[in-house]
């Protein structure tokens, strides 16, 4: 047998064994598997695309790009969150609908959060990009995700949080570019290759962050757990809370599970935190074996039994609200 | 026969003594629950093998034989890690600095499932050598490749030493836990080996 034949014979075996790889039964293949097929098929569009979110009559404004990822501005100050901005992430996992917003148009970004280690919040290639457009700019994220980040041209900022290992719901605080930043409690877990989960890296957080007398929480993901959230609510005048919404089954029934508030669960997580607006997020993005829309369906018809259509506001992928203007 | 055997097990035993040191003491907690749960699945991982296709040829013959590898990397220095962490891991080594760029010293026990008939080897060997990560996509996480060196100790069935250096070329995905590897070994008895390897940090 000559080389190239040793070459093709080795490559058919590597094939196979690759194939009974990847056939097994196990619930995150299935997620894996279940995504392969849409690679195939083109991501969906946004129309009319905002090219320029950022006024200098504007207060408080919030540009949901998609996912977890928001364009805040605060007065003068630019924060992004939890940056997604390709069209996949896990290697194969693509997206619904592509990123509501073209970072190329951004002019100014002081600061961007990152609330944990997964890789539908820590996205390297966003990330990256984010740097390359404003080098040096700050970057925000809770400890133990240093472990798990490239040396990329950040100003880098780690928040300290016991969520795991106390009940202290609100934990370090930082001044960054003139904006507060506080780490708070999220029942979440870290991790990023699935089994380092489980090894104690806490690597998550929630965020509250102040500018020039106006509050915004950002949850990252997390569970439901309602003397956490009402210890935060006490304890900041929240005037817009980002909260992550499913993925979840019983939507409308019960509170969500350990990791995800459910859309229910975003009321509760509203109401506790006696927050003034609420964003949802996490939803519409990315499928994990359901539609993603369902949990926005079920918070829509929440909000109008509970009478807060005035205050939870659900928007569209690229679609901006702005919640407070200069007089 | 048992000198080399000896040799080898007692490398294997320092190399394992090392690896519970070095783990226990990268906690920044301290060993606590956690820290025993990381031990005990990166242990168990660690144990599954690559599996390898080795040329097996003489003058007049050649086939391919399957075999198994394990690898284990005893010291790591990264180009990519941040200000808050170390370039230096031992043994347990997060992929984004692995993957992001950087340069490792690995050991590997290798065996055969089938006797080398045509090269006259033993199925037992050990190699030892390093290798230099490139990230291609995604800091390496989507895809990478490695080049390196290495040295393998082999004996012949006859108990002589018959031992090759080499040079391998890598390309991994799957956030470096699959990956091909591709051996060229300065010994025309055994010159090719590729194996496809599963490796969690």
């Amino acid at each position: 047998m000559n080389s190239k034949s040793f070459l093709i014979r080795s490559c058919i075996y590597l094939i196979i064994l690759v194939f009974f790889f990847f056939s097994s039964g196990c619930f995150y293949f299935s997620i894996f598997t279940d995504n392969i097929g849409k690679n195939f098929h083109q991501v969906g569009k946004i129309k009319n695309k905002i090219t320029n979110p950022l006024s200098d009559s504007v207060r408080l404004s919030a540009l949901w790009v998609g996912h977890s990822t928001v364009i805040l501005q605060m007065d003068d100050k630019v924060i992004i969150t939890d940056p997604f901005l390709t069209d996949h992430f896990a290697l194969i996992i693509q997206r619904e609908w592509e990123a509501g917003f073209d970072i190329s148009n951004l002019k100014k970004c002081n600061l961007v959060l990152v609330s944990h280690t997964h890789f539908d919040h820590l996205n390297f290639k966003s990330l990256k990009m984010i740097s390359e457009q404003f080098p040096g700019t700050n970057l925000a994220f809770p400890s133990g995700l240093e472990e798990y980040l490239p040396d990329y041209d950040f100003k880098m900022w780690k928040l300290n949080n016991r969520n795991m290992f106390s009940s202290v719901y609100i934990n370090e605080s930082k001044i960054i570019d003139g904006i507060k930043v506080t780490s708070v409690f999220a029942k979440h877990y870290g991790g990023r290759y699935l089994f380092d989960g489980k090894w104690g890296n806490v690597g998550y957080t929630g965020y509250v962050f102040e500018y020039k007398g106006q509050t915004v929480f950002f949850g990252g993901d997390t569970g439901y757990d309602s003397l956490a959230f009402k210890e935060i609510g006490k304890k900041f005048k929240i005037n817009l809370a980002l909260i992550s919404v499913g993925p979840c089954r019983n939507c409308d029934k019960d509170n969500g599970n350990n990791n995800h508030v459910s859309s229910l669960g975003a009321v509760q997580v509203l109401e506790d935190l006696k927050a003034d607006y609420m964003i949802p997020i996490h939803f519409g993005t990315t499928k994990y074996l359901s539609d993603p829309f369902i949990p926005a369906e079920a918070l829509k018809s929440l909000t109008e039994k509970f009478h807060i259509e005035n205050k939870v506001k659900i928007l569209n992928i690229g679609e901006q609200i702005i919640l407070k203007r200069i007089d | 026969m048992v000198t080399f055997y000896s040799r080898v097990f007692d490398r294997i035993k320092i190399v394992l003594c090392c690896l519970i040191f070095f783990s226990v003491n990268s906690y920044s907690q301290g060993l606590n629950e956690y820290g025993m749960k990381k031990i005990i699945t990166w242990t168990v991982l660690q144990t599954i093998p690559a599996i390898t296709f080795n040329s097996d040829n003489n003058d007049n013959n050649t086939r391919i034989i399957t075999g198994v590898r394990w690898n284990v990397t005893p010291v790591n220095f990264s180009f990519n890690a941040n200000e808050y962490v170390s370039p230096v891991q031992f043994f347990i080594v997060n992929p984004v600095r692995r993957l992001g760029g950087s340069v490792e010293l690995f050991v590997q026990p290798e065996y055969t499932l089938a006797n080398y008939n045509y090269s006259n080897l033993k199925r037992f060997s050990f190699t030892t050598g390093t290798r230099l990560f490139i990230p291609l996509e995604e800091t390496g996480e989507n895809l990478a490749v490695s080049i390196g060196g290495k040295y393998s100790l082999r004996q012949t069935k006859e108990s002589s030493e018959n031992n090759t250096s080499g040079i391998e070329l890598g390309l991994y995905t799957f956030f470096g836990i699959l990956g091909v590897k591709f051996d060229y070994n300065f010994n025309k008895n055994n010159r090719y080996n590729i194996s496809l390897n599963f490796k969690y940090f």
